[in-house]
């Protein structure tokens, strides 16, 4: 692709969005708009914890540890502790409290 | 009211919370001790380990919160509307005396706003360790791996 064709054509402004979105309703806008951002965080998620698998292993590398322990260790540190207590409480994870 | 993050029930927060008011010396063992130090683990309990001689002040705190507190039971028991994960440990298989281990103990927000003594993780390993029950001895790979994880981060 030609780069200054491509930056000729801009200095006429954006041409192709703006009347996509006005050809569309707005309940459609709004849903393309939430499965973009829904798409943004799930590779936000993604790469966070793609990253916290990299550092499990690096820990695993260094002390010997379980990588997948690591992986989990590294994911309850990120939470409150009264949450991992939530987590970690059966009646609790199987929804049985009352008022948990 | 708590957190609907909190596993525990209002009722057993409200308990914990006259406990800590109380000038109560106790802390929490076990696998919940484990888990509240980020050990992967379940468990169906929290097991609060209490320095003897405290029985009066137990029961009034306990009834402060209406449950009841069972002295003559063997093990001694927390028994109450709405409480039934808080266990009563009198001994703890493998570990020094109460004072020693209170005093080593780590402080951790176990509801928020309520900083309760947690027993270290190394020592819960120990604990499991000596006490030896089929299930104590499942969860000692786990809480080995994860002893080494927290030391490497």
């Amino acid at each position: 692709m030609n780069k200054n064709a491509v930056a000729l054509g801009r200095l006429g402004g954006l041409k192709g969005g703006p009347a996509r979105a006005s050809a569309l309703t707005k309940s459609r806008r709004v849903a393309i708009a939430r499965s973009g951002g829904l798409a943004r965080w799930r590779n936000l998620d993604l790469r966070i914890r793609a990253n916290r698998w990299i550092r499990a292993r690096q820990i695993a590398r260094q002390t010997g540890a379980d990588v997948e322990v690591a992986e989990q260790v590294l994911f309850l540190q990120t939470i409150p502790p009264w949450e991992r207590l939530a987590r970690g409480l059966m009646r609790s994870r199987l929804g049985r409290n009352r008022r948990a | 009211m708590p957190s609907p993050l909190v596993g525990l029930t209002s009722e057993e927060v409200e308990l914990l919370r006259s406990l800590a008011d109380a000038p109560i010396r106790f802390m929490v063992v076990g696998m919940g001790a484990a888990i509240l130090q980020n050990a992967p683990g379940v468990t169906q309990d929290l097991d609060l380990w209490f320095a003897r001689r405290q029985t009066d002040l137990l029961t009034m705190a306990c009834e402060r919160v209406g449950a009841t507190y069972y002295w003559r039971s063997n093990p001694p028991q927390i028994a109450g509307p709405g409480i039934d994960q808080i266990d009563v440990v009198w001994n703890c298989d493998g570990l020094r005396d109460f004072e020693d281990e209170y005093e080593d103990a780590h402080e951790v927000e176990v509801v928020p706003g309520l900083v309760l003594k947690v027993l270290p993780l190394d020592r819960v390993l120990a604990s499991k360790r000596a006490a030896g029950r089929p299930k104590d001895k499942a969860a000692l790979p786990m809480l080995r791996e994860a002893l080494k994880a927290l030391k490497g981060i």
